[in-house]
């Protein structure tokens, strides 16, 4: 039976050097005083945390104190997932995080996008491309940027014809073994880190997760700042495969 | 905004005393058969939302206007309807207006007779009817010299095998285009055209040259005239003389139904005749050979050839019209120029089960009829045979882009014959050698898998633009009606998986992500249809690793005929006007229609199929439900791209 589902948005990151262990970041953020409680979610390796901000983080004028807002956590041993029912209020999380922990905010997970839907596209495999938000290059000023949903975008003439004209930014993927009424789509990524997913169910987490499981496999997520522009991955801290 | 009253009120009339007929609203069937006698006459109607009047006996003086065909729209601007009795009907007289105000009635009749809307006016006393008048309407002109040319008809010379069946559809062709041309002006066009058809396909009926196939035409041709006339214009004035000998709408008839199913009929026709697909395919003839060999990732299977091939470089045949009509006994069927539905669509094709979009699949198999005719070798016809033997042998033997997809089709047939009508011994390497007795075996002994994998790739891809879970309810809730349908249960699986299979052609895993598409599907059906008996089955079959070793073999052997069907016989630019709708309203992610289902409003669909796809979904079949359905296609706008 189809579960009403909600909307979880925010973004991968990577965890500080001195966070090796995910103890220490569990303790670095489940330990401040802004986290009410964190409780393992649909027994899984996911957290719910109930955030207490200083402020209303949706409407001002509606909301009164505490303003407590959900956090969904997850981690592995060097990047961490952390959403919420708005992006912005992962954003305050952990910026309220830094502060509180006396380090720099944590730095964003690049994704390649643009290399992921190209190889979706020549080489078909168990994820489809249910969304597409690319710029346009040397199209003139006409038109800065399109938009393009459907079951299989990159299976489509329209984008193959215009392939080389566009810069992917955001995509989604659906795992093309999985029942569309279920999970239409498992995961929604852009170039700057951000991810969002549908969450409704057990089975809805798992799917995002192993979304992010091949766009690891595929070397699609980037390397923090001085490491270079795009370096495959090997080591084996993928968040999905990470021995508990 | 007019509402249709969910609640379904039957209308009787009872003509045992000539003298004295009576007529009446009762609420439910048994209230219409405990008083049946040999001249009672009935049918169901609906009646405004407003005011719901399920029981009428008529006592005191009414006026009672039957009138149509009518947009219940139309009719309520400009009339109060909400003063007088109003019931809907599936009659070519689609509304009964009743009142006893005799200005309320007398304006009614003003508007009718302005708009020129044919009727009949019944004066009611005490339950009686004591007087009938006719609103003639405006007919549409039947064609200069029709008439004449239709009386002129050699006969009497005709050929003895014939000459029962001419004087059969003579009267009957005339009766239909006259009857259209005063109830139903929208047809006329189409039967004049039909006849012109008939009367080309029967050529000189005085040799007795080919008459038994000439007999065959005018049996079938004869069959769905007489459904269609009698179906459309019982009913019809004078009301008490035209029985429906469908006994559910003795009274009325079921003509709005009748012009919904044309309207369909018409716009697939339509689309298809545009398209010109099987013209185009001749055409490639004047076009470059492509390697059919090619692995199936390569570009050469990505291009739009039909949509490349110049306007100019084919010639279009004169459109064919067809005769759709309801039939009990054959259900969904089509012949060169009928087309059928099954008569529980009338009352029910709101529901999955017997919703009209599965006409989509009958009209398709005349397309596929078409491109066959242009690529496969007659197996009587030595030269053909020949031809295709060279064609097969390698493809430095093709010389233009027809010969490669003649040769991509032989080597379909020759994979399916091979796997499912020769004994292998070898593994399952493939062993054929191809000579003018072996192709034409092989091509008689295959044809009709392939006619239903290619009907089922391009109904899939042209109607329900490749979308999986409204392809597989769609035609998984259609099948779950027909009878003895177990024991092809395999064959059902083996045509949707081929259907599925162009979606992911090339794709890593091709057939296990296609297994797992259909198990996805049929359970989530099976979760609401607990009444279609076949799926289990087909889950037992796909999910048992044995059978679906069987089943994906096959489903390998097929693999050219649907590269066939989704390279060479499907365009993405033709098929654009297939699915084109100015009442879509679209967001981002949604689009759909705005349409409040039971409600009649100014704004009309224009693809029929489309709307069906998002209204007739239903599990239960409802009268009022496929009552506002019938009527939306009744009244539906022309497709834009006829206009």
């Amino acid at each position: 039976m189809q579960t009403s589902k909600t909307l979880l948005a925010g973004g991968l990151y990577y965890t500080p050097p001195n966070w090796a262990k995910r103890e220490d970041c569990q303790k670095a953020l489940f330990g401040m005083k802004y986290v009410k409680s964190a409780e393992p979610l649909d027994d899984s390796h996911w957290y719910l945390l109930k955030f207490v901000s200083d402020k209303p983080l949706i409407d001002a004028k509606v909301e009164t104190p505490p303003y407590v807002y959900p956090i969904y956590y997850r981690q592995s041993s060097r990047r961490a997932l952390i959403l919420s029912h708005r992006r912005h209020i992962a954003e305050e999380f952990l910026k309220i995080a830094g502060i509180f922990n006396r380090i720099p905010p944590l730095e964003a997970v690049f994704i390649d996008v643009q290399s992921l839907v190209a190889l979706v596209c020549e080489k078909p495999g168990s994820y489809a491309i249910t969304y597409l938000h690319a710029r346009t290059t040397g199209l003139g000023s006409s038109i800065r940027s399109l938009s393009l949903y459907g079951d299989d975008v990159t299976g489509s003439s329209l984008y193959r014809e215009h392939a080389v004209s566009l810069l992917a930014h955001t995509c989604g993927l659906r795992d093309v073994y999985a029942d569309r009424r279920v999970t239409a789509e498992a995961i929604r990524l852009s170039a700057d880190g951000s991810v969002s997913f549908y969450y409704g169910q057990r089975e809805d987490l798992s799917a995002a997760e192993k979304a992010l499981s091949f766009i690891y496999k595929g070397g699609f997520l980037l390397e923090p700042k001085g490491v270079g522009p795009r370096i495959a991955v090997t080591t084996a801290d993928d968040i999905q495969q990470e021995p508990e | 905004m007019v509402e249709l009253g969910k609640k379904t009120a039957y209308l009787v009339l009872d003509s045992k005393d000539p003298r004295n007929r009576r007529f009446s609203v009762v609420e439910t069937l048994q209230d219409v058969l405990k008083t049946w006698n040999c001249t009672t006459r009935f049918s169901p109607a609906h009646p405004l939302a407003s005011h719901e009047v399920l029981n009428e006996s008529f006592n005191g003086q009414w006026h009672l206007i039957f009138f149509g065909l009518c947009h219940p729209f139309d009719f309520a601007k400009s009339n109060h309807s909400e003063k007088a009795l109003i019931w809907f009907t599936l009659g070519i007289y689609n509304v009964l207006h009743a009142t006893q105000d005799i200005q309320i009635h007398k304006a009614a009749r003003k508007w009718i007779f302005e708009q020129g809307i044919p009727g009949e006016i019944w004066d009611i006393h005490d339950g009686a009817i004591t007087g009938v008048d006719m609103l003639l309407g405006n007919p549409k002109v039947v064609s200069n010299g029709l008439q004449d040319e239709i009386s002129q008809f050699p006969y009497e010379k005709a050929a003895s095998a014939i000459r029962p069946s001419l004087l059969e559809y003579l009267p009957l062709v005339s009766a239909t285009i006259h009857k259209s041309s005063l109830f139903a002006p929208l047809v006329l066009d189409d039967i004049e055209q039909f006849h012109k058809t008939v009367g080309r396909s029967l050529g000189d009926c005085a040799m007795e040259f080919e008459a038994l196939e000439k007999l065959n035409l005018l049996t079938v041709v004869n069959a769905g005239l007489s459904h269609f006339c009698s179906q459309t214009f019982s009913g019809t004035s004078p009301i008490s003389e035209t029985l429906c000998h469908f006994w559910s709408h003795s009274l009325l008839g079921v003509g709005i139904t009748n012009i919904a199913l044309w309207k369909i009929k018409s716009s697939i026709e339509t689309c298809f005749w545009e398209g010109a697909i099987p013209e185009r395919l001749e055409a490639f003839d004047k076009e470059s050979p492509v390697d059919i060999d090619k692995p199936e990732r390569d570009e050469i299977w990505r291009k739009d050839y039909l949509y490349s091939i110049a306007e100019t470089s084919f010639g279009r045949e004169e459109m064919v019209r067809s005769i759709a009509y309801y039939s009990g006994r054959d259900g969904f069927r089509s012949s060169r120029c009928t087309i059928s539905a099954p008569l529980a669509s009338v009352d029910a094709c709101n529901s999955q089960k017997w919703n009209l979009l599965t006409i989509t699949h009958e009209l398709t198999h005349i397309l596929t009829d078409g491109c066959l005719a242009v690529l496969c070798p007659n197996p009587g016809n030595r030269v053909e045979l020949d031809y295709a033997c060279r064609l097969l042998h390698g493809g430095e033997n093709c010389s233009n882009l027809l010969d490669s997809v003649r040769r991509l089709f032989l080597k379909g047939v020759i994979s399916v014959h091979t796997h499912f009508h020769v004994n292998q011994s070898v593994g399952n390497e493939i062993k054929f050698a191809a000579s003018p007795a072996s192709v034409a075996e092989a091509v008689l002994k295959s044809s009709r898998l392939i006619n239903e994998v290619i009907t089922h790739v391009l109904d899939f891809k042209y109607f329900y633009e490749s979308t999986t879970t409204a392809y597989v309810s769609s035609i998984w809730s259609s099948w779950g009606v027909l009878p003895r349908g177990q024991r092809r249960i395999q064959e059902y699986l083996l045509r949707t998986l081929s259907a599925l299979l162009c979606n992911h052609i090339g794709r890593e895993d091709e057939l296990g992500v296609i297994r797992m598409e259909l198990i996805n599907e049929l359970a989530n059906i099976t979760k609401t249809e607990t009444e279609n008996d076949y799926l289990a089955e087909a889950l037992k079959i796909l999910r048992n690793e044995d059978s679906w070793k069987t089943l994906s073999l096959q489903l390998v052997a097929l693999i050219p005929i649907v590269q066939l069907a989704s390279t060479f016989l499907y365009s993405e630019s033709l098929a654009a006007p297939f699915s084109r709708e100015r009442a879509i309203h679209s967001g981002s992610d949604k689009e759909g229609y705005k349409l409040s289902k039971f409600a009649f409003e100014r704004e009309r669909i224009s693809n029929k199929i489309r709307f069906l796809l998002e209204y007739a979904t239903e599990i239960v079949p409802n009268s009022a439900a496929s009552m506002w359905i019938m009527y939306q296609l009744a009244f539906s706008m022309e497709d834009d791209h006829a206009n």
